[in-house]
């Protein structure tokens, strides 16, 4: 095992610099998971819409009812009543949306007639749609009175409404499995894993590799009596070594920053998404390793593999910001079905066969880029034993 | 027989890098193979080793086929080869430890064997040290040091004097010399024919890929015509007085360039006397004279008729 105790020597020589990577990679992780965390607890935040309220009937208690439902919904802002004052105020944005009650809206709506209010709203403006309910709201409500109850007074109806309407329903939502977890520490920490594997695997193996195809070296090494068999098994076998080694820190940490060891078929599936990865990022270590002639070309290739991936794949910028383009070059890198994976199990609530059909569908694809590196790895490494001299 | 190769013929497409080469090497030999770059010497012993494929021959290494596989062949061999072949990554004594590791499989011996070969190649100071911080010098030690940790019964070395200083070359060429001493067989090849002639017991002479003359250094100095070479400073030397000089027996040439007379003459006595004789009646003044037996480059010279180094 000569040649497997070497590969551990050369790798030795590359370690402090493996060991900053791991670092960068912890540091990222840990604030993006406690950034993560802060936006998850503060996820819902009722905003309230700036609006402005122009009222061409009387007072009613009907009208004020509106009002006040609004205003527990919006911001009244004053503005002057002409046309010009109106345009000006959407164009800056200083109101989203403009409500105004016609003359007589109170009497003929208590009539029965079918009136409207007019609105004027900013263009393509979500803020409109919510308002709209609102007022759709309030005047269903009352009109379901009006209808009714007969004897009650405008006043009361509009008590009544107010009342309905102030009352909140409490939703619980119940799944047929247990309460499910929250993954999301887990998506992004095995998400961010792809920078960690592949800047790691390509530096350590890819400057052992650039040590082991040296053309001298390996000439020195043809002519021992130590089979080329033989010395290319303890090279594989080193290569395992370390990718697994790299893999059982890895998911260690995961554990370690997670805060408990959850050993559920969620995070076994996690992991093997993680071990699946890890030989994909062992065959792109291979491959650049055969290719590339010196370390610190070596060094250049880890950065641009190791970040280019993660820019592409939804692991530094989520997916739903990236472009259609984009995703579809992504497609083509194993990180982008490796965090495809990751998102899949990590929605995940029933564990059924069909549930994890597609999960299993995108080890394969990964599986499938670790063949065509290794055989592309293979077909090079060949043509470059023929040119030995 | 320690090496025997057969009607060895090697082509990169359509240039015949080694032509029907023949080589019997005896054990105990300092056998040299002396060449001009280009001449073939390192595909010979790539060839040799299998690191090359040939198209035609045999190659036969202590008696059994040579083949890509013939790992008890190759356990007994050490090769050091013209560039430095060591892990940037490893200390001296690591390399050497490695390597030897690859011919002896008890850790005890492998260190035992290591301590012999940094000794041998005196890198004890240096046995902590990274190769980059060697000087060229001590790189080329290391390097034989990996080739020769296992004690192998034939060492090839291929050109492991390029690029060293005198005192290095000295120290490489002495400890050839004592490795020869301890048993082991040695193949060198190189184009400085100094080396050859100080250390090899025997040296075949290389050029367009054929062996073009075998033998001892004597022998082969024998072979040619020129029996020495007579130098003297002339001042003041004519046309006519060296034509005349040229007709004088047992003159083979003469050059007169720079005030330098230089004239190779036929094996035999006398030849300074009869020189010197026709310069006193003459009346032509010289001032210094010098003497040299040939050397393998007028060996080289004139079976080629060009300079071991063109």
């Amino acid at each position: 095992m000569q040649v497997f105790r070497l590969y551990f020597k050369l790798l030795n020589r590359s370690l402090p610099t493996i060991v900053i990577y791991i670092i960068v990679f912890l540091v990222i992780v840990v604030g993006s998971s406690l950034n993560a965390k802060q936006n998850n607890e503060k996820m819902f935040k009722e905003s309230k819409v700036d609006i402005a309220f122009i009222n061409y009937d009387k007072n009613s208690a009907f009208i004020d009812g509106l009002k006040d439902y609004l205003g527990s919904r919006c911001n009244f802002k004053e503005i002057e009543d002409s046309k010009e004052a109106i345009q000006d105020a959407l164009f800056f944005r200083n109101v989203s949306y403009i409500v105004t009650i016609p003359k007589d809206f109170t009497e003929r709506f208590f009539d029965g007639e079918e009136v409207k209010v007019q609105k004027l709203s900013v263009p393509e403006s979500t803020d409109s749609v919510f308002i709209d309910m609102a007022i759709n709201n309030y005047f269903d409500k009352v009109k379901l009175y009006i209808n009714h109850s007969q004897s009650l007074s405008e006043d009361e109806i509009v008590k009544s409404v107010m009342k309905d309407l102030s009352s909140e329903v409490e939703v619980e939502f119940y799944s047929k499995t247990a309460k499910e977890e929250d993954s999301s520490f887990l998506i992004n920490y095995y998400n961010y894993i792809v920078y960690a594997m592949l800047s790691t695997l390509i530096l350590g193996i890819g400057a052992i590799m650039i040590s082991f195809t040296e053309l001298d070296i390996r000439r020195r090494n043809i002519v021992t009596p130590l089979s080329i068999t033989s010395f290319n098994l303890q090279q594989i076998l080193g290569n395992i070594t370390f990718t697994l080694g790299l893999d059982v820190i890895l998911i260690l940490f995961g554990f370690f920053l997670n805060g408990k060891v959850l050993v559920s078929q969620k995070s076994l599936l996690f992991i093997l998404n993680a071990v699946i990865f890890s030989i994909v990022s062992l065959s792109i270590a291979y491959l650049v390793g055969i290719l590339v002639k010196s370390r610190e070309a070596s060094n250049g290739v880890a950065n641009v593999i190791g970040m280019g991936s993660c820019f592409i794949s939804g692991v530094f910028v989520p997916k739903e910001l990236l472009g259609e383009n984009v995703l579809n070059i992504a497609k083509f890198t194993p990180a982008y079905w490796y965090t495809t994976t990751n998102e899949a199990v990590g929605k995940l609530t029933n564990h059924t066969l069909e549930n994890y059909t597609g999960i299993f569908q995108n080890m394969l694809i990964q599986f499938g880029f670790a063949i065509s590196f290794f055989a592309i790895a293979l077909v090079i490494s060949k043509k470059k034993s023929v040119e030995v001299i | 027989m320690i090496v025997s190769v057969k009607n060895l013929v090697k082509r990169f497409d359509k240039i015949v890098a080694i032509d029907h080469l023949n080589l019997e090497i005896e054990e105990g030999e300092i056998f040299g193979l002396l060449g001009p770059n280009g001449s073939g010497k390192s595909t010979t012993i790539n060839c040799i080793l299998s690191l090359l494929k040939y198209d035609k021959g045999s190659i036969e290494i202590f008696n059994k086929p040579m083949k890509p596989d013939a790992y008890d062949i190759k356990k007994d061999i050490g090769v050091i080869f013209q560039n430095v072949a060591v892990f940037d990554e490893l200390t001296v004594y690591e390399n050497i430890s490695y390597f030897c590791s690859l011919y002896v499989k008890d850790r005890k011996e492998v260190k035992r064997l290591t301590e012999e070969a940094i000794k041998f190649v005196s890198l004890e100071e240096f046995t902590k040290f990274y190769p980059k911080k060697l000087s060229g010098g001590l790189l080329r030690r290391l390097n034989i040091a990996c080739g020769i940790a296992h004690k192998p019964k034939l060492i090839i070395l291929d050109e492991p004097t390029v690029a060293v200083d005198p005192q290095s070359r000295n120290k490489i060429l002495e400890g050839i010399k004592e490795l020869n001493k301890q048993g082991a067989t040695i193949i060198y090849t190189t184009h400085y024919m100094e080396e050859v002639e100080q250390i090899c017991s025997r040296i075949s002479i290389m050029d367009k890929g054929k062996i073009i003359a075998t033998g001892t250094k004597e022998e082969l100095k024998e072979m040619i015509s020129v029996g020495e070479k007579i130098k003297l400073e002339v001042y003041n030397m004519n046309e006519e007085a060296v034509k005349e000089i040229r007709e004088l027996s047992g003159i083979l040439s003469v050059k007169y360039d720079n005030s330098l007379l230089t004239i190779k003459s036929s094996k035999g006595r006398n030849n300074l006397v009869r020189i010197l004789e026709y310069l006193g009646a003459k009346e032509i003044k010289f001032s210094q004279v010098y003497t040299e037996l040939p050397t393998l480059n007028d060996v080289f010279l004139e079976i080629t008729g060009k300079e071991l180094r063109d």
